[in-house]
């Protein structure tokens, strides 16, 4: 019989993010993480959900290492992240913030997408390919010229993503990249990340506090107070309306509505609008 | 829409625009140090010819130009009192006593003030002519040399080229909060001294946070996308010399020696 | 009658050639003691709009009574400052306008600029903030201490502060996370259920405008395509259909329901409403 370690080594040898016992103070007083760990598979969609002030920020920026953890490792892509090999392991991910202005460095859209390249030293003529290749995979292509201020949330978040797509990374985190923007820029972005994740096979991290953002995840991390308060499917993690509620989150359009039947003695099964609908006609029509 | 503005920077396409702006900088210099050297009267004539030139090939109007330099009339009519008044040499032309106007004094203020208006002039065709974005380019390929005295001469540029994508950002949030704080019962035009700085402070302060906050941001965002202040990157926007800028080059070379010339022989 | 536009006119930049005429000729009536949303595309003109609600923008053709004041084009226009007192706007990331040093004397700022003396004002500014929940522990603090949330509603105490009879918040919840969203809709509703405050939001979140507001103001290009009760332009597929409008997900259900057969009454709002009016359906 194989040992725990060998397992446990087998397991951290296939993730492509292993996270153990990380911890962040504020300050003495304030801890922001208090001790998580968790494993991410090459290609999984992560939803990290949290109220604000639930750690999920502070764990974004450990993992692309622009904070250190004060205690805890963060492994990335079976290297152990500290400050001798950051600039390599950067090099597999990509990072997109919150505020659609705060990240957007270059005059025109054009500048901006090139400003990563430029730091990899690119060479100018292999720029321009680049640049409208994924300005063309975002829907961009008529912006490229634009100034930032000519441009939507959406359509500066967008850029962004275009910008991190060009350095071609393996590991895509979005930091609460939809929280500023309105619903119409939120759906084009989250849509956009989706077929991301369909088409490349990239790993994507999505923290956010956008419930229904959550469910479109393969697999849910609830944060509370800089612990894990829950993991695993999305479906399974709402499932616990009072728990969830308890934090500080909201549960989804869909659980809030089985819920709601449930108090009228009614038990729904299906986790999609077209089939519940099909549920209770079946109901009315078999009585 | 051509409004005057000393700096503005006007979108046409002109064969001045199209020129690289290094070698409008360079020519610049060279064109302004020319100004200063000559005394006579048909150096400056042939500079000012020149000067037309170049505003012609700029596509800017005349009256353009001349707009930029109404704030220096002022100055001037000031220059003129005092040189009027302390320099007492050359012909007597006018009396009217106890006033005395000499020559000197008129053609001392003239020559100050066709200097100033070829220097404006030639500027305000390379500030017309040159996003500053470009402008920026320029000085920091210029000044690289400095590197060598560890100045840090691409991190200086970088720094200016973000805070001018950030102007019109910041004019913008500025009209935000001055509209937020008029409707907290600001008023910005009239009131007493105390109640105008409490006005300036409630955008400025305001400001000052966004702009902070913004740089701890953008450091952020920089470093994660791999940016490394002193590390070798390369250019998106290559400038690239061209024919036309070294022909720019040797006339101005050239009109500066002639003015050189001028000044030793006549 | 709240406020009253009568062919109001707007232009920006109306002597360049390339101005632009946000406002065309509109004529719109908010009551008063209602929740009022004003919904529309960007560029649609609603927020020129909410300028000429305090006189931030005075239009160049027709007038607005707002309360007891009427505001005319021109330059002639007088007590504006009473005017912003009686209508307090509250911007998008209102949290951004705080800049006094502690947390009690920013919201006591519109007060005192409009004129309470100094006691008065704190007086205001400690009632306001603790009916937007923020303990007097934090009022010496520093306002930059606060959390975005925090932040945000200091930045609304500051507007109630002074007491205004109209409440205009534009996208009151950009930005919130579900708590904070819930506390700040919970302050809105009872400013407009237990005190009367007229209350108009600005939104692009159908679903808030859907639970929260009585009546929505819907505009497109610089016009009102819709002025009236909330629930009848959700119900009206046309109006949704010909504007873009993203569909409250409560209502997205309810159609549904409807095609599948069922009986669902038009003025059901919420979740439990809902399940209540079906259930009932399947128990007969």
């Amino acid at each position: 019989m194989l040992s725990f370690p060998f397992y446990f080594s087998i397991i951290h040898l296939m993730s492509v993010i292993s996270v153990r016992d990380l911890k962040f103070r504020y300050d003495e007083k304030i801890s922001l993480l208090d001790g998580i760990s968790f494993d991410i598979e090459e290609g999984d969609y992560v939803a990290i959900v949290g109220r604000n002030g639930s750690g999920k920020s502070t764990l974004a920026k450990l993992l692309i290492g622009l904070e250190t953890p004060d205690e805890g490792t963060i492994t990335i892509d079976g290297k152990l992240l500290d400050d001798s090999n950051i600039d390599q392991i950067r090099r597999k991910m990509g990072i997109v913030f919150q505020n659609p202005d705060n990240q957007f460095i270059g005059a025109t859209v054009r500048d901006d997408i090139a400003f990563g390249l430029e730091n990899r030293c690119i060479e100018s003529g292999e720029m321009n390919h680049l640049i409208e290749k994924y300005a063309d995979r975002v829907g961009l292509v008529k912006l490229l010229d634009k100034e930032p201020e000519a441009l939507s949330g959406g359509q500066k978040q967008r850029v962004a993503i275009s910008g991190v797509l060009a350095m071609q990374p393996e590991i895509i985190i979005l930091d609460e990249a939809t929280s500023m923007l309105d619903p119409m820029g939120r759906r084009t972005i989250r849509e956009l990340v989706e077929a991301l994740h369909r088409e490349r096979g990239l790993t994507i991290i999505s923290i956010t506090h956008d419930i229904e953002e959550a469910m479109d995840a393969d697999e849910c991390i609830v944060l509370n107070e800089g612990r894990i308060y829950a993991q695993g499917r999305p479906e399974e993690v709402f499932s616990d309306a009072a728990g969830i509620r308890s934090i500080g989150l909201d549960i989804p359009f869909l659980a809030r509505v089985r819920e709601a039947f449930r108090k009228h003695g009614i038990e729904l099964e299906s986790s999609d609008e077209e089939k519940m609908v099909g549920e209770l006609w079946q109901l009315a029509s078999g009585r | 829409m051509m409004r005057a503005g000393f700096g503005k920077y006007i979108a046409l396409d002109s064969p001045f625009h199209r020129l690289d702006p290094r070698a409008k900088l360079l020519a610049l210099v060279i064109l302004v140090v020319s100004v200063f050297i000559p005394l006579n009267w048909s150096s400056y004539f042939l500079l000012a010819i020149v000067v037309f030139i170049v505003i012609r090939l700029s596509y800017l109007k005349l009256s353009f130009v001349l707009r930029t330099m109404k704030p220096l009339l002022f100055l001037l009519v000031f220059l003129f009192i005092i040189n009027a008044l302390t320099l007492k040499r050359g012909e007597l032309l006018f009396e009217w006593r106890p006033l005395a106007l000499y020559e000197d004094a008129v053609v001392f203020t003239v020559r100050i003030g066709i200097r100033l208006f070829l220097m404006i002039a030639f500027t305000t065709c390379l500030t017309a002519t040159t996003k500053p974005l470009d402008l920026t380019l320029a000085i920091e390929y210029i000044l690289s040399p400095l590197g060598i005295i560890k100045f840090p001469v691409h991190e200086v540029a970088m720094m200016i080229s973000i805070a001018l994508r950030f102007i019109p950002t910041l004019s913008s949030e500025a009209g935000r909060i001055m509209n937020a704080q008029k409707s907290r019962g600001v008023d910005f035009e009239e009131g007493r001294l105390f109640e105008k700085a409490s006005a300036i402070l409630s955008v400025a302060v305001p400001l000052f946070t966004i702009a902070f906050e913004r740089a701890y941001q953008l450091a952020d965002a920089m470093e994660a996308r791999g940016y490394v202040p002193g590390a070798e990157r390369t250019r998106y926007r290559a400038l690239r010399y061209r024919r036309a800028d070294g022909v720019l080059l040797s006339l101005s070379l050239t009109i500066l020696v002639l003015m050189i010339i001028s000044r030793i022989c006549l | 009658m709240a406020i009253g536009f009568r062919k109001i006119s707007y232009i920006y930049d109306a002597d360049m050639p390339y101005f632009h005429d946000a406002l065309k000729s509109i004529d719109l009536d908010i009551r008063e003691h209602r929740i009022t949303a004003i919904i529309g595309e960007t560029g649609s003109g609603k927020s020129t709009l909410v300028q000429h609600l305090n006189a931030l923008l005075i239009p160049q053709l027709g007038h607005i009574e707002i309360l007891d004041h009427v505001i005319r084009p021109g330059k002639k226009n007088r007590k504006l400052k009473q005017l912003r007192k009686d209508v307090g706007l509250v911007f998008q990331f209102p949290e951004y306008q705080l800049f006094e040093e502690s947390v009690l004397e920013d919201a006591a700022f519109g007060p005192r600029s409009f004129g309470y003396s100094k006691e008065e004002a704190l007086d205001r500014a400690r009632k306001a903030l603790a009916s937007v929940g923020i303990p007097e522990s934090f009022f010496d603090r520093n306002p930059m201490e606060l959390s975005g949330g925090q932040k945000r509603r200091v930045a609304i105490a500051g507007i109630l502060a002074s007491d205004p009879r109209i409440l205009v918040l534009d996208e009151p919840t950009a930005g919130l996370d579900p708590d904070g969203t819930r506390l700040l809709l919970d302050i809105v509703l009872s400013l407009n259920r237990e005190h009367g405050r007229t209350v108009i939001i600005v939104s692009h979140d159908n679903d808030m405008v859907y639970s929260y507001s009585d009546d929505t103001v819907l505009m497109s290009n610089g016009r009102v395509v819709y002025s009236g009760d909330t629930l009848s332009l959700f119900n009206n597929s046309r109006l949704i259909e010909e504007n873009h409008l993203l569909v409250p997900r409560i209502v997205e259900l309810k159609n549904r329901l409807r095609e599948a057969g069922f009986e669902v009454s038009p003025s059901t709002r919420t979740v439990d409403e809902l399940a209540e009016e079906i259930a009932g359906e399947i128990g007969r």
